[in-house]
């Protein structure tokens, strides 16, 4: 579990040494007249190990931007900007705490969920808290869901077939 | 705050009565022998209540038909939900019926104003009332130094 860049990059680390193990095993396979059952195997659980660590560290990293790259943040994702805060600050945990009321081993805690379960309330606080102006960003409610869309271009086919053709001429106001 | 139909109407029922009443009040204020000045102070709490009860009306109105803030700070999210949901023109127990819970508990968060609930489950709401909300924040620049400890993170993206 990473909890920290530190961590990040130690685990980084391990990783490339593992794809370089793994690249020197292949490259030993394929000089090798025949494949050894048990070798492959092992370059098999190797995959799953850097696998396993490649999308460890993507999820991290992922907590440390918005999803677009910018300064804009869905709703949903929204918590995790204090992890993108503090990784920005390069503040450590106990020091990012105090404004927050938090000692270092619960933001700890927190950042090990991406701040998930905060209530906007407190939300709301805590950005207070550190200074961040978080303002809503509303996409037009006018604008619907795929489905909604689908439907009403369904709808507006069915009302364009409805029509005769000169309905195209006949201005719209003569309509009752 | 108004948040249904049904609501307005009684608000509109309630401001006829009210203007009535300080009608009848003034009429009697004056019939009493006093002056322009004095019948109307005594009506000046009644004429309050009925601007706030017009000031309502409006606003709700003004959200029933759709509009709605592009752009507003985060701690009037939760009022902002509601006003999506009438603004959408989706009832309580339509919400509560596409969130997949009680009528009641949508009737609780509308009268906290959301405050109770996550980003998460917030989000949710707006998806279900086909809206979305983005949120603006400002970051400080990121700083990191070109020494870059961090190389591997920069390589990796």
């Amino acid at each position: 579990m990473i909890h920290s860049r530190r961590d990040r990059d130690k685990l980084w680390e391990g990783l490339l040494a593992e794809r370089a193990r793994r690249e020197d095993i292949v490259a030993h396979l394929r000089s090798a007249e025949t494949a050894e059952e048990t070798i492959i195997k092992a370059v098999r659980s190797l995959d799953a190990v850097i696998q396993a660590k490649e999308a460890e560290i993507a999820e991290y990293d992922k907590m440390l931007t918005a999803p677009d790259g910018a300064e804009t943040w869905a709703l949903a994702d929204l918590p995790r900007v204090f992890v993108a805060l503090r990784d920005r600050k390069r503040m450590s945990q106990a020091a990012f705490g105090v404004p927050l009321g938090l000692r270092g081993n619960q933001i700890a805690r927190y950042e090990k969920i991406g701040y998930a379960g905060l209530s906007l309330k407190r939300l709301v606080n805590m950005l207070d808290a550190v200074h961040l102006e978080a303002r809503v960003i509303l996409t037009p409610w006018t604008e619907p869901s795929a489905q909604a869309v689908g439907d009403a271009f369904d709808g507006a086919i069915a009302a364009a077939t409805a029509l005769p053709v000169e309905s195209e001429e006949s201005p719209a106001e003569e309509a009752p | 705050m108004i948040r249904f139909d049904r609501d307005r109407t009684l608000a509109v029922t309630r401001l006829e009565e009210i203007e009535d009443r300080a009608a009848r009040v003034y009429d009697t204020a004056l019939a009493r022998g006093l002056d322009r000045e004095g019948a109307e102070a005594t009506i000046a709490p009644l004429i309050e209540e009925r601007d706030q009860l017009r000031d309502e009306i409006n606003t709700y109105d003004l959200v029933r038909s759709g509009h709605l803030e592009a752009s507003l700070p985060l701690e009037d999210l939760g009022f902002y939900l509601t006003n999506v949901r009438i603004a959408t023109g989706v009832s309580v127990r339509e919400l509560s019926r596409r969130m997949g819970v009680k009528r009641a508990t949508i009737e609780r968060y509308e009268k906290e104003r959301w405050s109770g609930v996550t980003a998460a489950r917030a989000a949710r709401v707006f998806k279900a009332l086909n809206a979305t909300a983005m949120i603006h924040v400002e970051l400080p620049a990121a700083d990191r130094p070109s020494a870059d400890p961090l190389g591997p993170l920069e390589k990796y993206r």
